[in-house]
């Protein structure tokens, strides 16, 4: 039933796109048995994903993943029936399988072709699951467990010799499609071909029967005296055939009384189309190629771009207000629309996150709990694809450094199990992240005199949420495991980098022997923003609005400085000031009326002086994904209604650049 | 087998960009200058509604450059990348024989080798070869910015 070379190409990425919703599928419900080891649905659930991938797998000719799927089916395949309690040996054994599977997908995705898998690492994974279950199940036949469940198996499984004699009997159960007319029909003929090259011992339903049911999706079979090959032979291609299986009948399992009752037709069998609508939220949606949603996104800045190029226009030529009007209010709900397309769930990212925990977990030797908040809370993909990393880094952390060894635990009177969390929720146009858990803390007395070593404050005493949020200082937390919150050769900076380049923040709050908590904030999206237009010498700046705490004007008589640093009393505040045109090389501004941008940094503000405030406007960003370390500086640039490019500021990142060659003293 | 190159001259010598890498020749277009880039980077540009960073070729190849109002953009797209090399003047399209390019000799043009994919004799001329991917590489690039 494989489909030709040509017509596979083309389902390959739908392929892909399934064969990991059913790798998660299985992943998440391995967790939930993890849990609860007698959580039956649980076990089917795997069972359905496991059994439609081989499904699937097997139609796409990739035998690599459908054997696999096979052994691993056939082991849970025995749990369900027996009612065996699932080990954890049995839990690491699939999730090996796992593993493999999406090593598998992993090949696919990057070549388009299978891992060729070695015969070994068949036996292999097939005794690792074989093992546990032969060693505590005493095999027990019913028919009605026969009836209830499939045990489908493929010609090449363990169970067919290699040798050509017709060794004792088969059984042998025939799918047929749902879309089979008359099916009573076609068992009769399944039945006679198999009759005309071995023997058939006896049928459920029986043959005499067959006419007179009202329906029929499963005809099984006991046949001797044929090889699994002629019986491929017969049903291979076979028209209304979905699938089949074959298996060496046991000894004792002798064919069914002919008086058997007829099954109850379609009520138990799962078929594999069905199990796939089950698994899925059903919610009436259709796949879009990503590419095509950042067509559409592209074009949409362009109108947004048009669009302010004619609201400029229109300013002087009254007549058209209205229409310029209109047209502004029907191009923002279009925006809006193409942005709320591109959000997708954290989901995606948070989904592979309990594996990883409790590996992570597993390996140090900790008890952790991890709990998972708001998943659902939508991101443009854009900063999902991004933001797995930072998480990953941070969730470790938490455990490594975070979480304590059970015995010190208890002795510091909390529960055995620690507990790390991830909770996701929207506020305003921003998402928060937070990583929490409740092991230690950061170690302020090891901050506070690292911190002195590298000078990174002069005397001044630092508020404790400002020593705190040292260790995102470059540099910081390499070389020692200094702040217990480090030590995998990479630093918290660079989480702190990454996530800044998403035009985001991060912060730790963080209570001794309570846990810390390290928060992100995200902007929704990265394609248009609200910007302030600053004029800065002869040239144009975009500062993103986020950053933005107030404008205002000041003389320039009235600066003053404080050590080195230029500061100016604002509401009887000092404010730090930072010159734009120095910073960027542009032009100096005359002496005289300056514009100040008040933006956040850090815990307080900083005042950049810019020489004249333009306009505040919807930007734009285009990346240029092109050298991005010296474009640093930038979130990436914009396009303006008269059609130049202006270059948008990253407030985080030049101000950061600021802080270590010490012009701001906080 | 043949192969089309676009030629142009840069100070003395002719030099040429295989045609499969060029996407289109452009008068010069207005500028934005992008703060602390290598020198060579001169701004990025507004094409049909893609920002394009547009680099001096000749400095880039560390020859000599001062502004001109005659030059012109050659749009460079390698993978996902579209770039602007700037040059001085006209350019022409020649069609080399494959074997007649030979691998560059290691002293005859005074610009980086590593810029150079092979030279090749046109009218009497040396045309020498540009390897775009090299001199459009953000490896390299950065390299520089590190160093400089």
């Amino acid at each position: 039933m494989t489909v030709d070379n040509q017509e596979l190409s083309a389902y390959l990425p739908l392929f892909i796109e399934e064969s990991k919703e059913y790798i998660q599928q299985i992943s998440d419900n391995l967790l939930r048995l993890e849990r609860e080891a007698r959580d039956a649905e649980a076990i089917n659930e795997v069972f359905r994903a496991v059994h439609t991938l081989k499904g699937m797998a097997a139609t796409m000719g990739y035998s690599e993943i459908s054997q696999l799927a096979h052994e691993a089916e056939n082991l849970l395949d025995e749990i369900r029936h027996n009612s065996i309690e699932i080990s954890p040996a049995m839990i690491t054994g699939f999730f090996h399988v796992v593993d493999e599977f999406e090593n598998q997908v992993g090949h696919l995705v990057e070549t388009g072709e299978p891992l060729p898998m070695p015969r070994q690492k068949i036996e292999e994974i097939r005794a690792f699951l074989s093992r546990p279950v032969r060693e505590e199940v005493s095999p027990q036949e019913g028919e009605g467990e026969e009836i209830e469940g499939e045990e489908p198996d493929t010609p090449e499984g363990q169970d067919a010799p290699a040798e050509p004699s017709p060794p004792g009997a088969y059984k042998l159960e025939v799918f047929f499609t749902s879309d089979c007319l008359l099916p009573q029909a076609r068992a009769l003929i399944v039945c006679n071909q198999l009759a005309s090259v071995g023997t058939l011992l006896s049928t459920n339903p029986s043959q005499e029967d067959l006419p007179d049911l009202a329906a029929l999706d499963k005809l099984q079979c006991w046949v001797r005296d044929i090889r699994p090959d002629q019986v491929r032979a017969l049903l291979e291609g076979g028209v209304e055939i979905d699938y089949y299986t074959i298996e060496l009948a046991e000894d004792e399992e002798s064919p069914p009384a002919a008086d058997s009752p007829a099954q109850d037709p379609g009520a138990e069998v799962p078929d594999p189309a069905d199990s796939r609508h089950e698994a899925q939220v059903f919610r009436p949606s259709i796949r879009v190629d990503t590419e095509k949603l950042d067509q559409l996104l592209n074009l949409v800045s362009e109108l947004v771009i048009n669009k302010t190029a004619l609201q400029q226009g229109a300013a002087a030529y009254p007549p058209l207000t209205e229409g310029v009007e209109h047209l502004h209010r029907l191009t923002s709900e279009l925006q809006s629309i193409v942005m709320k397309m591109r959000m997708i769930p954290l989901e995606t990212v948070f989904n592979r996150f309990p594996r990883m925990i409790r590996d992570t977990a597993m390996s140090l030797n900790k008890l952790v709990n991890f709990e998972i908040e708001g998943a659902e809370t939508e991101l443009d993909r854009t900063i999902i694809d991004d933001i797995a990393d930072p998480l990953v880094h941070l969730l470790r952390n938490a455990i490594d450094h975070g979480i304590e060894p059970v015995e010190q635990r208890l002795q510091k009177g909390k529960p055995r199990t620690g507990t790390v969390s991830l909770k996701a929720y929207q506020t305003g146009n921003q998402v928060i992240i937070e990583v929490s858990d409740d092991g230690r803390g950061l170690d302020l007395g090891h901050i506070q005199s690292k911190a002195r070593e590298l000078r990174l404050f002069t005397g001044l005493e630092a508020d404790q949420a400002e020593l705190q949020n040292l260790i995102f200082t470059p540099g910081f937390s390499t070389a020692e495991n200094v702040t217990d919150l480090s030590g995998r050769g990479v630093g918290l900076d660079v989480v702190k980098n990454s996530i800044e380049s998403l035009g985001g923040a991060i912060e730790v709050l963080s209570q001794p022997d309570a846990g810390a908590m390290f928060r992100i904030s995200l902007p929704l999206t990265l394609a248009i923003i609200q910007g302030l237009l600053v004029k800065c010498g002869a040239e144009h700046y975009a500062v993103p609005l986020t950053y933005v705490e107030e404008t205002g004007f000041f003389y320039s008589d009235e600066i003053r400085t404080i050590g080195q640093q230029e500061i100016i009393m604002l509401r009887g505040k000092v404010l730090p000031l930072v010159f734009l045109s120095k910073l960027l090389g542009a032009e100096e501004a005359e002496p005289g009326e300056l514009s100040l941008v008040v933006v956040r940094y850090g815990q307080g503000q900083v005042g950049i002086v810019v020489d004249d405030l333009v306009a505040q406007q919807d930007i734009v960003i285009k990346n240029l994904n092109w050298g991005e370390r010296f474009f640093r500086s930038f979130l990436g640039c914009s396009i303006l209604g008269d059609g130049s490019v202006v270059m948008i500021l990253d407030i985080s990142v030049i101000l950061s650049g600021l802080k270590l060659r010490g012009v701001i003293n906080e | 087998m043949n192969r089309q190159f676009v030629v142009f001259p840069l100070a003395d010598e002719l030099y040429g960009i295989d045609i499969q890498q060029v996407m289109r020749i452009e008068k010069m277009l207005p500028l934005t200058r992008v703060p602390n880039a290598p020198p060579f980077v001169i701004g990025v540009c507004n094409l049909r509604g893609r920002v394009v960073p547009v680099i001096d070729l000749k400095r880039r190849l560390a020859l000599p450059s001062r502004p001109n109002e005659n030059a012109k953009i050659i749009i460079s797209s390698i993978g996902s990348k579209v770039v602007g090399m700037t040059i001085d003047s006209t350019v022409d399209v020649s069609t080399i024989q494959t074997e007649e390019i030979e691998p560059s000799p290691a002293l005859v043009t005074g610009i980086d080798t590593q810029f150079i994919q092979g030279v090749a004799k046109l009218s009497n001329r040396l045309l020498i070869i540009l390897d775009v991917e090299r001199i459009l590489s953000v490896d390299q690039l950065n390299v520089l910015n590190d160093m400089g």
